[in-house]
């Protein structure tokens, strides 16, 4: 009984030199399916090299280059840590803005003088509050994610008391969620007072939040990139959590890294690192 | 290692090193291939182009994790590969959501990435026809003229496995075709050519 090897009548029509091409020629010549198979091969074979390699034109080029300028925008290069550029820190910084509020907020109510009073949002930064609060107009967020506008609330988690704060434009409450851990510093609200968030006009701050809305570029920046300085904490001081935001500050002299990690459960907690040297020096 | 290879080796290098001015030289060198395969698999100028995109950012953000011992296209052109993977799988999951409860579309091609109504060289409409495995396998090989080691590199499969989607993507390619360019020269005795 004939025995059709269909692979290598493929191989014999792709002219393999591999192939055993009087084999190849015989079960061509006697058989049908032998032969059916041939023709599809060349048929297809033929097919395929007649075909125009497909190129970008002027205008889809065009498109390309500024959507990767567009998407790499928010993006830290992949380089060493001591190449990052202050422009790009300053870049992430302004993505990661939001989150940053959420966070200090977070780290605002461990930083609390005794129950005394909180800083605001105000009062921390008013030109960036009024950039948040504009750039929220794009940012579609998610239900467990922060929501800003004009109005910052921090709910409390694990006993805490919620922090609330006036709305520097438009007067609107919402929510910000940050997960409860145990207060581990002793300063006080007037360092936290100190924190300045990055100048930046609220059209770039909103171009910024739309990019972070995707995870993936969330996920990247936190498993992926080794830019950051102190990232290598955070896996060990809440293990099993997955790194959310990222925002760069400077509180004083200090530029101090701040991560928003969400766990398997949902919660959410804020860790602040002072980058000089990763102290954890604060966490909500 | 040819010139283009070392060039492509040394433009890395220098972006790894900080200097951005290197990826935009590698873009350039790489983004109608890249454009060409994603447009293959894909089968949408505008589904090409986002992958396209896609396979560039990742090519920026993951360029540290190149190491030279493939050559930058073939990495470069698995990127490409998985992120039209990636974008099939969730064009499926799409249709499959969209998809009332219990209903099935009543042409298995339908739903596949070929789906917008523009008129298209019947060589598209056929690929279109094929699995997605053996269409990257038969793009990969007979549109860019990747060798089977390559390819098989690229793809992270045997060289065998390679040649098998090869050889069953071109025959499904031609049903897809109806043989409509007439019967193929057969050989007649050692030459298949």
């Amino acid at each position: 009984m004939h025995e059709h090897d269909l692979d290598l009548i493929a191989a014999a029509a792709a002219a393999d030199p591999d192939a055993d091409q009087q084999m190849a020629a015989t079960l061509v010549a006697t058989c049908d399916l032998c032969r059916q198979e041939w023709d599809a091969q060349r048929t297809a074979i033929a097919a395929l090299a007649a075909a125009p390699r497909p190129i970008l034109d002027d205008l889809e080029r065009a498109r390309l280059h500024r959507r990767v300028g567009a998407a790499l925008e928010t993006e830290l290069p992949s380089t060493r840590p001591a190449q990052i550029s202050p422009f790009t820190r300053r870049v992430l910084a302004v993505a990661g803005a939001a989150a940053a509020v959420v966070a200090v907020l977070g780290v605002g109510s461990l930083l609390r003088d005794g129950g005394g009073t909180v800083a605001t949002v105000d009062q921390m930064a008013p030109e960036a509050g009024a950039d948040l609060a504009t750039a929220n107009q794009s940012f579609d967020t998610e239900e467990d994610t922060a929501t800003l506008q004009g109005g910052i609330q921090v709910p409390s988690t694990g006993g805490a008391e919620s922090t609330e704060s006036t709305a520097a434009a438009g007067g609107t409450e919402s929510t910000a969620a940050a997960a409860g851990a145990a207060d581990n510093t002793n300063r006080t609200a007037s360092e936290l007072a100190a924190i300045r968030l990055p100048e930046v006009s609220p059209s770039r701050l909103a171009s910024r939040l739309l990019a972070l809305r995707d995870r993936e570029i969330g996920r990247d920046l936190s498993s992926e990139e080794t830019a950051l300085i102190c990232v290598d904490r955070v896996g060990p001081d809440r293990p099993g959590s997955e790194i959310d935001l990222v925002a760069l500050l400077t509180v004083g002299d200090d530029e101090v890294e701040v991560y928003v990690v969400v766990n398997d459960s949902g919660e959410r907690a804020a860790l602040a690192y002072r980058t000089s040297d990763c102290t954890l020096i604060a966490e909500r | 290692m040819t010139d283009e290879r070392q060039r492509d080796t040394e433009l890395v290098r220098r972006f790894v090193d900080g200097e951005s001015r290197a990826f935009d030289e590698l873009m350039r060198r790489h983004e109608d291939r890249v454009f060409a395969v994603c447009l293959r698999v894909m089968g949408d100028r505008e589904l090409a182009l986002d992958a396209t995109q896609e396979t560039f950012v990742t090519v920026y953000r993951k360029a540290h994790l190149y190491n030279d011992q493939a050559a930058f296209s073939t990495w470069l052109y698995r990127v490409a590969v998985n992120t039209c993977y990636d974008q099939h799988r969730r064009r499926a999951r799409q249709r499959t959501e969209a998809l009332p409860e219990g209903m099935e579309p009543a042409d298995p091609t339908a739903g596949d990435a070929f789906e917008s109504v523009e008129l298209r060289p019947e060589l598209e409409v056929a690929l279109a026809a094929i699995p997605v495995d053996f269409r990257i396998a038969v793009v990969l090989s007979d549109l860019e003229g990747m060798a089977l080691q390559e390819i098989a590199t690229l793809l992270d499969v045997p060289v065998g496995t390679v040649k098998s989607r090869i050889f069953r993507g071109r025959r499904q390619l031609a049903e897809a075709l109806g043989n409509r360019t007439g019967p193929a020269p057969r050989p007649t005795n050692l030459e298949t050519e």
